[in-house]
This record gives structure tokens, sequence and C-alpha cells, in this order.
């Protein structure tokens, strides 16, 4: 079943890599083959990211090597010039200049010596060219990235490294931000690439079924080492779960998943928790919702049909229309403070720029919000009181780390959104609004929040959650309902939940066909 | 199923569109920064309207010239998002020497000019040095060699005093039918709407967008930040030349005023602190602004203790009701 190694495969031998005492790698053998497109996944803190460092030469493994038609790129003591003339690597955390223009950040790395003049024909040419290759609409190569939604960042990033000729492409993750039907052309273009142009690519995702419908062959890695290697087709989705997670925690996420199964149907009567009535704002047109108590409700949609100007009013963030009422009684949502005194907990999205205080402790990013009530007297923190806290948090949610005094930022991608849904539900609150709660965290981080999840609506909470992983609202929500054009444009309950009834209520509403001209497809269209 | 995801999909996607392209006009800082310059002009002709002849406009020129390069500097390094208060004392110092080791004849004015401004931009240098390559803080380099050149000019020009040889202190003050200062900013603004196109400008945006980004893109970072440090020098060092002109004299003091000042034309021009954005038309138009608000405050003819106080009531009304200074950041909503 295992090909042998061609000559001109991109090829990791023994790699291991430690930070600090931590091993992060241990003895990984893994090939990339041209022509091929090829799955990496696992759990965070995996190594997955330390793998496509080692093989984008960003970090010196402390043994092994890789190897390209005999020639060590990669070894402890060396990094090959102009690797990346070579390996191209579109990286998890982004890596567009927000200053930059789409045009200037298609060129930045290119050509070095870079030419001395930057003209505006050329970069039109070159946007032109790179986003035509891939099947893309051309977009204005002067609009300034700052200004890009996430979505459209990433699939810059992408074209830039598919247009850069390099023969190797690795993808860290870059459907964490893509909608369904992004992700398909993304799962396109990488096959495309693969077959047309002898592209070898490794694609890291964290949603198996991309895995399994965009890959030939799969890597999995467990603990920093290779836990099973093989054709695409020879594995089934729940071994590779089993894989990934161990047996151990696959057992908890399908027990998860049984629990949610289990509370399916239970609705209480009485007043709702939430109430939206003639909600605007934004893309947001005249929303009517409401979530009663015990319920958890999603909204999914493609990017852009008002779900950020929903969540983030309810955040307190933005200024809204309309008639808020949270268990009967009507709200101003003015601000920050004011939602969060109306007993409306919120998580943001953007963890990095908007969780995550990176230079404090993890003990201090859990309890900056509740800080105040973990007083013993006004202006004097109590040790105890504190050190209680934390330890009860963490264990709540069961956060892994070396030490509570540990930087925020040693935590892995999960372990850090774990403590953030701490510090968002450490304060009393009747309602939790999630913005995409489990993006970019592996299945056993996502078991963790799903039965926070549950556990909080069995504790009579209204639970409001987008998410843009069609699965995971049809795993745990009691309603979903569907966002077009700022409306509700379906709604679902029960057993009427399905990942596929909800995307096909999904589509045909990306802005952008519209503004091309473009119809969406007849199937799509009828919802 | 596979076989139905393996077929690359058509081209029905969404994109980047039009619509995330800044508006260009009143948005954009530099127009804004324009309007509200001559705007103030207006204001200060109709306080004034004697002043309404080509003479003043001349003079005017001549004010901000200085304040514009110094600016210009400050902005390569602000765009680099790092800062340089060390300018002041290099138009000290350049005043300084420029007044005490000029020849009167062509040869020697024209290489004492060139001494000058290789000693601001070795200066430069050295600050760019300790902060690319040392890791240092721009802030605590820049404010060590601030005063270290501070020291160097009292050296070389214990007070002020000195002269500057009659030749070149009358190109600096030529007046009519233009002035110096109004030919040396077209032409700098000319050098400008080149040097905007360079990839060299993209690469320091680049850099004080995110300077390790930047390096994994294949950027220089640390030569970047080197040459805007350098620039910063050689600029300050142009802008003391011409104060030496302007005055025809030296003194060890009097670009201290200039550090703070230099800063703010930039920041009223557009440059953005955190770095990665600035354009030069917009610190000349910033240069204006600081300028004419100086000549406003004189034609109401208030008690002159007051001026300082009214110059920066009016530059804070001024600014804050055009959004000009404004970077970007509110915490209500920073999530868009």
């Amino acid at each position: 079943m295992v090909d042998p190694v061609r000559s001109d495969a991109l090829e990791m031998k023994g790699i291991s890599k430690h930070f600090g005492g931590q091993l992060a790698v241990n003895g990984v053998d893994l090939v990339v083959q041209p022509g091929e497109v090829h799955g990496l996944i696992g759990q965070n803190g995996a190594g997955k990211s330390t793998v496509v460092n080692i093989f984008a030469g960003r970090l010196k493994p402390n043994e092994g090597e890789v190897r390209f038609a005999d020639r060590v790129l990669v070894s402890p003591g060396h990094v090959e010039k102009h690797l990346e003339t070579l390996v191209a690597v579109v990286h998890q955390e982004g890596s567009v200049l927000p200053a930059l223009t789409i045009g200037e950040n298609l060129v930045l790395g290119d050509d070095r010596p870079a030419p001395a003049r930057v003209s505006r024909k050329a970069l039109r040419r070159r946007v032109g060219e790179a986003y035509e290759a891939l099947g893309l609409p051309v977009p204005d190569p002067s609009a300034l990235c700052s200004r890009l939604p996430p979505a459209d960042r990433k699939i810059l990033e992408i074209v830039r490294a598919f247009s850069s000729g390099a023969r190797f492409v690795l993808l860290d993750e870059p459907s964490a931000s893509l909608d369904p039907r992004m992700t398909d052309w993304l799962i396109g273009a990488m096959h495309e690439a693969a077959r047309e142009r002898s592209l070898g690519i490794i694609f890291v995702s964290h949603r198996l079924r991309e895995v399994q419908r965009g890959t030939d062959r799969v890597t999995i890695l467990r603990d920093g080492k290779v836990v099973w290697d093989g054709a695409c087709d020879e594995i089934s989705p729940a071994d590779m779960v089993g894989h990934i997670a161990g047996k151990e925690i696959a057992a908890r996420v399908d027990a998860a998943s049984q629990q949610q199964k289990g509370r399916r149907g239970v609705t209480s009567d009485g007043t709702p928790v939430l109430k939206l009535t003639g909600f605007t704002c934004g893309t947001a047109r005249d929303i009517s919702l409401k979530v009663d108590k015990g319920e958890i409700v999603g909204v999914a949609g493609v990017e852009g049909q008002g779900q950020r100007d929903l969540f983030y009013s309810l955040a307190g963030t933005r200024r809204y229309q309309g008639l808020v009422e949270l268990q009967g009684r009507q709200v101003r949502l003015r601000s920050r403070r004011a939602a969060i005194q109306t007993g409306i907990m919120f998580l943001p999205d953007d963890r990095a720029r908007q969780g995550v205080i990176a230079p404090m402790t993890v003990a201090d990013n859990m309890m900056v919000a509740s800080i105040g009530t973990l007083r013993s007297a006004p202006g004097w923190r109590s040790r105890t009181r504190e050190r209680k806290f934390v330890v009860d948090e963490s264990q709540r949610f069961s956060i892994k780390m070396a030490s509570p005094r540990s930087r925020m930022n040693e935590l892995s991608g999960g372990n850090q959104q774990k403590v953030l849904l701490a510090r968002s539900l450490s304060k009393e609150g009747r309602l939790v609004v999630l913005f995409e709660p489990t993006q970019g965290v592996d299945v056993g981080v996502k078991a963790d929040i799903y039965a926070q999840l549950s556990d909080l609506a069995a504790r009579g909470l209204g639970v409001l959650i987008y998410s843009s992983d069609e699965d995971e609202l049809s795993l745990v929500c009691d309603r979903v309902l569907v966002l077009g054009k700022g409306r509700i444009v379906a709604e679902f309950t029960g057993d009427g939940i399905s990942r596929d009834a909800i995307v096909e209520a999904m589509v045909g509403y990306s802005d952008v066909e519209n503004q091309l001209g473009l119809e969406p497809t007849p199937e799509t269209a009828s919802t | 199923m596979t076989d139905v995801f393996r077929a690359p999909t058509p081209p029905k996607v969404r994109s980047v569109a039009s619509r995330y392209q800044p508006s260009y006009f009143l948005t954009q800082p530099t127009i804004r920064v324009w309007v509200l310059a001559v705007g103030l002009l207006i204001f200060y002709f109709v306080l004034s309207p004697s002043s309404i002849n080509f003479g003043s406009l001349n003079l005017l020129t001549e004010n901000a010239l200085p304040l514009a390069w110094v600016a210009a500097g400050q902005m390569a390094v602000v765009t680099a998002a790092q800062i340089d208060l060390s300018v002041g004392s290099v138009m000290s110092l350049s005043t300084a020497i420029a007044a005490t080791q000029m020849g009167s004849s062509g040869v020697d004015v024209i290489g004492t000019i060139l001494v000058i401004v290789l000693i601001g931009a070795a200066l430069g240098a050295v600050n760019g040095f300790f902060v690319a390559y040392r890791g240092m803080s721009a802030f605590i380099v820049t404010i060590a060699t601030w005063s270290i050149i501070d020291g160097l000019a009292l050296l070389v020009l214990p007070s002020a005093g000195g002269s500057v040889p009659n030749g070149f202190a009358s190109v600096i003050n030529t007046v009519s039918p233009v002035s110096f200062g109004a030919i040396a900013l077209v032409v700098s603004l000319l050098l400008w709407a080149w040097v905007r196109t360079t990839a060299g400008f993209m690469r320091l945006r680049a850099v004080g967008s995110s300077a390790e980004k930047a390096h994994w893109a294949g950027v220089a970072e640390r030569r970047t930040t080197l040459m805007a440090f350098a620039f910063s020098g050689f600029a300050a060092a142009c802008a003391g030349l011409v104060l030496a002109g302007i005055t025809q004299s030296g003194d060890p003091n009097i670009g201290t005023s200039y550090i703070l000042n230099g800063l703010a034309t930039a920041v009223i021009g557009g440059v953005s602190l955190f770095g990665g954005s600035g354009s030069f038309a917009g610190v000349v138009g910033g240069a204006m602004v600081l300028t004419v608000v100086n000549d406003v405050v004189f034609a109401l003819g208030l008690n002159p203790y007051l001026e300082p106080a009214i110059v920066g009531g009016i530059l804070a009304v001024a600014v804050l009701t055009t959004g000009l200074g404004s970077q970007g950041v509110i915490i209500q909503g920073v999530e868009s």
C-alpha cells in the first residue's frame, strides 16, 4: 500500500523537537509526494504545526532532517537558504500584512531581490493571473488588507502560496475561517494543483469530513508521534477519531454526543430567556427570535449574513434597533458592561485579538472578568479565593497547564479556548452567547465544550451559539436558525436538524455572487 | 462520496470586492489635512486681510520647510513602528557645525553640507543599529543619543551664535519670486511621488505592519529598520541646515522644540503610530497646519504669553473635529 519514496518527494526523517522539557514531536517520518494531497491531522498539541514549521524551516529540529532530492534542507544545525521558493506555507495564524494592499501582499515575498519599483499595472496583472489560475474572481489589487474579512485574507494567503512557484504547499488549518462553499473550492483547488501541476500538498485540518473528501493520504499524529499513515480510503471516520484522540477520549466524545441526542426535544414554557423583536443592526434586518430556558439555539449562515452584527450587539458592542427582552424585562445593551450586568455571558471568536491577554498568566486571564468578586475587602485581593477559583475552574473545564502561573501563550489553542470560556462563564448570568466557540480546537476539547454547554442548559440557562461548523450545530443544538442576507431564512428543530439541511439553506447567500451577477445554481437556490 | 468532491469546483465563489477599497475622498487623511490647512489659511486671511499676497505664502512655506523635513524622517521611523527622539539634537548639531565650520567658498559650502548630512545619516544609523540589531527599545536608545548628540552640539558651539556664509544664507532665504521653501517642498513632494511606488517603501510598511510576518515573507526587516533611522537622521540634518540658513547662525538648543512638533506633524499628517502607513504629502499638510496655526494666533493679537495655550487649543479643536490624528483605536467595537 505504501508507494516507494520518489526521488522528488519532500521527506522528513526521524524528526524530534522539544520546547523546554516538553517533547512536541518525537521521531516523525513523513513523506510528501508530488501530485498528492496529504492530510495531517491530530489533536491540539499533537505536533502538527511543529511538523509544518520544521518543513518550512521556521523551526530547527533537535534531531532528524528534511530532505529533498538528495539535498538536506533542514537539520538541527542548518536551514537551507531560500527554502520558501521550494516550500510555501499558509500559516494558521495568518501572515497577511494588514497595512499592505492585496497586490503588495502577493508580491512582497517574490523575486528576491524584489524589483525596485512596484507598478500598479504589474500588480494588477499579477493579482489577475494568480486569482484566475485558481478559478476565483479577481479582487481589486489596491484594496487594503486591514479591511478584508478573515476569509478573504485567508484566500489571499492560499492564492499567494499556490502562485509562488513553490513545488510544495503546506496549508495549516486553512479552512477554519472559510465557509462550506469556499472549503469546497479549496478542496477542488488543492486537487487540481496536485494533479495538473504535480504539487505536493500538506493539508492540516480539524474537520475530518474535509480530510476525508480532500486528501489522498492521511497521517495522524498523537502526542508527537505518527500513529497512522496510509491512503485516505483505507480509514473510516470513526477510526480517525479513535487514532486522533486515543480510545479514552473517543469514548468521551461518543458519550457527549449521546448526551446531546438525549437532550433533544427538551423545551420549557414560560418566559423565554432572550426575546428579540424587530432587531436590526448592520446587515442583520428585522430579526425576531427567542431562546427558552434550558434551550441551545444555533445560528448558521455563510459569512457576512449579519451573524456578527447580531452576536456582537448582544455583547453590547454594536448599536442596534429593536426590542431586546431578557426574561421578560426589556433591556438596552449600550455597552459591554451593560450587557454583562443584564446577565449575558459572551465569548468572542477572535481568540488572539479579543480573547487571550498573552503576557498575563493563565490564572490572571481566567480571573480578569471576575476579579471584583474575588476580593476580600474593597481594594484587597484574596489569595485564597483566587486560588480556589482557579483550581475549581481548571477542574471544571479540565484545563491542562504546567501551572496557573504559566503564561497564556504557552498553552495550546484548545486549552486557551477553555480558559476563555471559563472567564466568560465565571460571572453569574442567564444567557450564554458564543461566537464560534470551537474554532481551531480538536475533538477532545470540542467534547469538553459541548459537555459544558449541555450542563449550562441543564441548569436552566439559555444558550445562543453561532458556528461555521454545521456538524457541530446539528450535534449540539435544540433548534437551528439559518441567516441569509440578514434575515432568518430557515429554522430547524429536533429531528429536523441535519447538516445537509442546514447547508442547503445556507448556500446561495454569498453576496459576491450578486455583485458578480452569478446566479446560485438551481439545486442550492431552493430552501 | 469521494468522487463527488474530487471534481474541481467551478468558480462560483465569494471574493474580495471593490467595496473594501478605502474611499479616497475626505476619509483619506492626506486630503483631510490639506482641507484643514487651507481652511486655517482662509481663516488667517480673514483675520489679517493685509497678508493676502504671494509673499506671505512664500514666507509660510519657508517656515514650514524644516518642520516638514524633520517630520519626513520621523514618518519613516514611525512607519516602521518605531520612534526617533534624537532628531532635535541632530538638528542642533547641524546648525552648530554649519555656523562654525562652513567656509565661504562654494566648494566649502557644498562640502560642509555633505559632511553634515552624512553625520546626520550616520547618527541615525547608530540608532537604527541598536534598535534593529540589538533589539533595544527605540524610545530608550534615542533618548540616550539625544542627550549625547546635544552634548556634542555644545562642544562644537557652546552657545547660540557663529555665522553661516552669506551665499548659503541668501539661497536659503530666497523669498521672491518663489521661496526656497516652496521649491524645496515641491521637489521633495516630487521625490515622494517616486518613493511611494518603490519596493523599499513597501517593505518599510510591511515591517511596520508586522516585523515578524514581514521577516517570514522574505523582507530584510532589520536592514529596513536601520535604513529608516538613517533616513531620519539625514532628514533632521537637512532640516538643521535650513534652520542655520534662516537664522544665519547656529544654536545648540534650537532643535528641542522640533522633537515633539515633528512627531505631531507626522501624526496630524496621517501617519499611524502603530506603523505601516504614512504619506509625505500628508506630512507636508501637517506642517502647513502647525505653521498656519501660529500665524493665526499672531494675527489674533493676543497676550503673547497666551500664545502657546491658544495654539494648543486651536490644534486640539481642529484635529478632533476633522478626525485627524485618530489612530483608529476605539475600544467599543474594536471587533469590526
